[in-house]
């Protein structure tokens, strides 16, 4: 519920402020995205079982968020897509997170 | 919920107190939203057509592109140049349409094919006895030519290039016409020139002046007004020969 409320106030926000981000800097940004996606569902995960820490779910959501833009840009740089790799992880980790959060709220 | 031991704990636990999991959630939630929606509206014009394009692809794109700025670079200056060529070619134009219609101008004049007006003088000689011939008539409109008259009439006909003077019956005429004295001979040019030229020691007054009972006199005018040759002359034989380049 919090959750959803501080989603949609960001992006109410983004859209009052209307950011905008430079052409080449997407990739990374998007990828940032992905990661505080990702970093956002274990924390809710965390949450429910009770196992929250909130130093570990800040660290988490700050360093998934820069390794993963950081991954990108030395794909570049190295002339190798990374952000395939990136999206795999990160997506199946987001399932991960999901499946387990059904499995805890609705006793899978 | 362990905590780091070089952390001191008394803050620590104000900080877990303070700021609760829900508020640091919301707050992700809201980096997330906020990243998201600015990633959705950063403008990405035509990148992702590029972009999906392969290497050798991007350079025949820019190849063509290159190809087709060089052409369109090429086209400007061969426009340019003709643009220089046809404004050459209509000053030319311009001047040679200037230069024929001066060159009418002064044609027309020669040939008496126009009325003309301009500064002169008028030339009368009483000849009460009729005792002049039309060769008298040649010299003194000769003496004219001769200083400088541009066009000249005589008793209102006017004298063309073609014009010839005659005599029927003790009479003179010029272009078939009879003209009776008094004669008023009309000449258009530099007055004083035309007068100088008219009253030169032993010229055309002179010699007439001596006939008996014949009287000339000159007087010089501003304006002059002479008509146009009545029959303007044909040319059936006379063809012009093209200026060789």
């Amino acid at each position: 519920m919090f959750a959803l409320i501080g989603l949609i106030i960001g992006a109410l926000i983004a859209l009052l402020l209307r950011p905008t981000v430079p052409a080449d800097m997407t990739r990374y940004v998007a990828m940032g995205v992905v990661a505080a996606v990702d970093a956002s569902f274990g924390g809710i995960r965390a949450y429910v079982e009770q196992t929250f820490n909130d130093r570990v779910f800040v660290l988490a959501f700050v360093s998934n968020a820069v390794v993963a833009a950081g991954l990108v840009w030395l794909g570049d740089q190295l002339a190798v897509d990374l952000t395939t790799a990136v999206v795999v992880v990160f997506g199946i980790r987001i399932f991960q997170n999901l499946a387990a959060l059904r499995r805890r709220l609705f006793g899978g | 919920m362990t905590a780091p031991l070089s952390a001191p704990p008394g803050i620590l636990d104000r900080m877990r107190r303070g700021v609760g999991a829900p508020v640091l959630l919301a707050l992700a939630a809201a980096v997330v939203g906020f990243l998201l929606v600015g990633q959705l509206q950063g403008a990405r014009p035509d990148a992702p057509t590029l972009e999906a394009e392969s290497e050798g692809d991007l350079a025949r794109i820019l190849a063509d592109l290159n190809a087709e700025a060089d052409a369109l670079q090429n086209e400007i200056a061969e426009l340019k140049v003709q643009l220089g060529e046809l404004r050459r070619f209509s000053r030319d134009e311009t001047a040679a349409a200037e230069a024929a219609a001066e060159q009418l101008r002064s044609l027309q004049v020669l040939a008496g094919t126009t009325p003309v007006t301009g500064s002169g003088i008028v030339v009368t000689v009483s000849d009460p006895n009729a005792l002049l011939t039309y060769d008298t008539m040649i010299d003194i409109v000769q003496e004219l030519r001769d200083a400088g008259a541009e066009a000249v009439a005589v008793n209102g006909i006017r004298i063309g290039v073609a014009t010839a003077f005659a005599e029927r019956e003790g009479k003179v005429v010029v272009d078939g016409q009879v003209v009776s004295p008094p004669y008023r001979i009309m000449a258009i040019g530099q007055p004083a020139t035309l007068e100088g030229g008219l009253k030169i020691p032993g010229g055309a007054v002179d010699a007439v002046s001596t006939v008996k009972g014949v009287r000339v006199s000159v007087e010089k005018q501003a304006r002059v007004d002479l008509p146009a040759l009545t029959r303007v002359p044909e040319f059936d034989v006379a063809e012009p020969v093209p200026p060789k380049t």
